[in-house]
């Protein structure tokens, strides 16, 4: 047995260090990538196609024919409404893949504004800023976005105030910290020194540096998102019926649970794997990452 | 009067509660024949939480349903669950014209700390009722009680009540000692004596409350059972898996789902009774025109609800008021039924509101029916946007007066026709902020007479007015289901879903 092989060692992770880890780094970093992609580019898929995919309106009811199993004519059998459960599930695609993707990106601009300005400049703004987001992080998150999407009414518009508020601080922190390393780097001084203005820097040479770690953590906040806007609907502060969203849908069939229990289950497991597809993503990014 | 009211959630669900067994039929919930058995616990499964042993404060058939058994009221129901029936009072009379009601109370009365049960005690008691702000009112015609002696006692009245008698049965209106047995009012709530057939072991609200048999309780041989064990239990799910593994014994106020999923001979369903009704808002200005109130009215499919939501544990209403009570009359007219073009034709000539927001009871029952009438007013060009609400929230909402629209749900607690009437009149008409003198006109009038085609023709003329201004809209009349195992006997279920614990008994 060679010593390479040995990683437990502190001999072997000297050795890794320098060659074995890297190859496995890159691909199981690979795989997780292309299976996250895979996962959510299905989702997407299925979304786009689902008018073609369901000759069904995803919100119809046929109070009279509620509650019925599987049959070629709702292969998903329908929900307490008499609605097309299969046609419920793809269309709630449509829903939660836009709603996830706004909540995440909308708190990932404003923390990475905030970021960049506060680890460039520092002085007053980034104290004050620093002191926002202490406040903010001493917050239990659910507790403090459940108290934020009550007083605001339930909906779209108030999820979107919720994670925004809650979110950015996160990215913030991320970003303001690759910012004070970056800064000092070499070519952001010889930016200074040819008289480069501020603005210029931060866009064309700071900004462009912070992307990748924010992307990676972006992609795994979307896990976060959609497991999220499912609770807040499941808890009946989000979407409301008869909006086909997965939470809500969850939420309704609960009483249901012992009768007809995949109305439960699917859309459960829909919120899951899509869940899975983005935590895949992100670990890809990560591992990749990390191989460089 | 909340007791006939109580959120869609819980009353819808209570009312929606229907079951099946045809065996069951009627209000006799009994399990077979044979002598009763004494001993064992009972585990019942409450759909609400305990709101404690302050009546006045009660609003919950499963508040009313354990106060009564630890304080109980001078009258019993009946049986059939549509009569009265002597208990602390053995037997009264009304005298002078209805102005007069002259009550024996049962020599043999005791409270559970083994004191008479006097004349006095009940006039404290009557007081206390009087003064409470939520229920005083219906005793408002209650003007001198005369103590004659120790058992004994006569009510004079400032008119002509006849009502009166039923308002003295409901399961909060219970006999305290007098000055609460030399213990404050907050003392005594916390941890009350009465004459029930139990005494309080331990309670909490969302929790269990455990009730011990009361040995000096005056009715012979009973209570049958040692204790009764009440827990709060909300899920369906829940309800089902504890009825069937036998951990529960009855499980109260269930929804249709659940009846729905339980063996044969594990539900009872009661006659229609408990009503499920659309509230309106008169004072938004959306809703201030009785004609857009009518349209919504035409535009419901009762139908789709009383099936579909329903899962047909139920019917299309007839009237505004709870069905199968004592003077119950319908409207002069045909009830509201689905009828497109009528509800078109009266919002031509209306300003009809493009959108409107609906609050509904977080339970499965209401969620669907929410959603029925949501498509229904669509079809005339209403947006509904709906939003679940606990019972908490929505009854919040609606006597802050802060909503559109919002399912709620109406029962009586005893026997009479007034009484779910009594209760509309005393919350504004539902909360929907309809004048009421009208109202309580025809029901002074109800009161005043003992004739009971008089008293038909009032509920009728009552029933035309809620009809015509519709203030709020009855969707259904539902049964009252009660989850009950095949080792319980002789659970006497009223129409409104409430029993008394002491009739009880069970295999052993």
């Amino acid at each position: 047995m060679s010593i390479i092989s040995s990683t437990a060692s502190p001999l072997g992770a000297i050795a890794g260090a320098t060659e074995p880890t890297r190859p496995r780094g890159r691909w199981s970093g690979r795989i997780k990538l292309v299976v996250g992609l895979l996962i959510v580019g299905t989702y997407v898929v299925l979304a786009l196609l689902a008018p073609w995919l369901t000759s069904h309106d995803p919100t119809d009811q046929d109070i009279l024919n509620a509650l019925q199993p599987p049959s070629p004519e709702h292969p998903l059998g329908t929900d307490e409404a008499g609605r097309d459960e299969l046609a419920r599930l793809l269309y709630g695609a449509r829903i939660d893949l836009p709603i996830a993707f706004l909540v995440t990106v909308l708190p990932c601009l404003l923390g990475t504004a905030l970021g960049v300005v506060c680890g460039y400049l520092g002085g007053w703004f980034d104290a004050m800023v620093m002191r926002v987001s202490d406040l903010l992080q001493a917050f239990p998150t659910y507790i403090l976005m459940i108290v934020l999407v009550f007083s605001l009414g339930h909906g779209v518009r108030s999820l979107l105030i919720a994670f925004t508020v809650v979110g950015w601080v996160v990215y913030a922190r991320l970003v303001r910290t690759e910012v004070l390393r970056i800064r000092e780097a070499g070519y952001i001084t010889a930016a200074v020194t040819a008289g480069f203005r501020t603005p210029r820097i931060i866009v064309r040479h700071v900004l462009p540096n912070t992307l990748r770690q924010t992307l990676i953590y972006l992609t795994s906040d979307l896990v976060f998102a959609v497991t999220a806007l499912a609770a807040f609907s499941f808890l009946g502060f989000g979407i409301q019926q008869p909006t086909p969203e997965w939470g809500a849908m969850t939420a309704a069939a609960q009483p249901y649970m012992t009768t007809n229990m995949s109305l439960t289950v699917l859309p459960g497991l829909v919120i899951t794997v899509l869940a899975l597809g983005f935590a895949l993503l992100g670990d890809g990014l990560q591992d990749r990452r990390g191989a460089r | 009067m909340a007791h006939h009211t109580r959120l869609a959630a819980t009353a819808v669900a209570a009312a929606l509660t229907a079951s099946l067994l045809a065996a069951c039929a009627g209000s006799d919930a009994s399990n077979g024949s044979g002598e009763p058995v004494a001993g064992g616990t009972l585990n019942v499964l409450r759909a609400n939480p305990f709101e404690g042993f302050e009546g006045d404060k009660q609003t919950l058939n499963s508040s009313y349903q354990i106060s009564q058994a630890v304080i109980e009221p001078l009258i019993r129901i009946g049986e059939d669950g549509e009569s009265l029936a002597p208990g602390l009072a053995s037997s009264w009379r009304y005298t002078k014209g209805g102005t007069r009601l002259a009550i024996e109370l049962d020599p043999d009365a005791n409270f559970s700390d083994g004191s008479p049960v006097t004349a006095d005690d009940v006039a404290f008691s009557i007081e206390t009722w009087k003064a409470g702000p939520n229920y005083g009112a219906s005793f408002g015609s209650i003007e001198e009680i005369e103590v004659v002696d120790e058992k004994s006692l006569v009510l004079h009245l400032s008119v002509p009540d006849t009502a009166l008698v039923a308002f003295l049965a409901w399961g909060n209106a219970g006999v305290m000692p007098e000055d609460f047995g030399g213990r404050s009012a907050e003392e005594y709530y916390q941890d009350p004596i009465g004459a029930g057939a139990f005494t309080v072991d331990s309670w909490s609200a969302n929790g269990e409350v455990v009730l011990e048999k009361n040995d000096d309780y005056y009715l012979e041989d009973r209570p049958y059972v040692d204790e009764v064990v009440s827990t709060f239990a909300s899920d369906p799910n829940s309800v089902t898996l504890q009825l069937q593994s036998g951990e529960a014994d009855m499980a109260d106020e269930i929804l249709p789902v659940t009846a729905a999923t339980l063996p044969e001979g594990f539900a009872f369903q009661g006659p229609e009774h408990l009503t499920p009704v659309l509230v309106m808002n008169t004072k938004e200005a959306a809703l201030a025109d009785a004609d857009v109130r009518r349209a919504i009215g035409y535009a419901i499919d009762y139908e789709a609800i009383a099936d579909g939501a329903l899962k047909a544990y139920g019917s299309a209403p007839e009237g505004s008021l709870p069905t199968n009570l004592e003077n119950w009359a319908p409207p002069s007219e045909p009830y509201f039924s689905r009828d497109l073009d009528r509800a078109e034709e009266l919002l031509a000539g209306a300003e009809a509101p493009d959108e409107l927001d609906l609050i509904y009871p977080n339970d499965a029952s209401s969620s669907v029916m929410a959603q029925v009438i949501q498509e229904n007013l669509g079809e005339i060009g209403i947006e509904v946007e709906l939003t679940s609400a606990d019972a908490g929230t929505a009854y919040g909402a609606m006597s802050s007066g802060d909503f559109d629209l919002v399912i709620f749900s109406n029962n009586a607690i005893t026997t009479d026709a007034s009484d779910p009437a009594w209760y509309i009149v005393a919350t504004n008409t539902m909360f929907s902020g309809y004048l009421t003198d009208e109202a309580i006109s025809i029901l002074t009038d109800y009161a005043s007479t003992s004739d009971p085609a008089a008293k038909e023709a009032a509920i009728t003329e009552l029933q035309d007015l809620w009809s015509t201004e519709a203030p709020y809209i009855a969707l259904a009349h539902t049964p009252a289901l009660e989850g009950i195992r095949d080792v319980v006997h002789d659970a006497h279920v009223t129409p409104w879903g409430v029993y008394y614990f002491d009739t009880i008994w069970k295999s052993q």
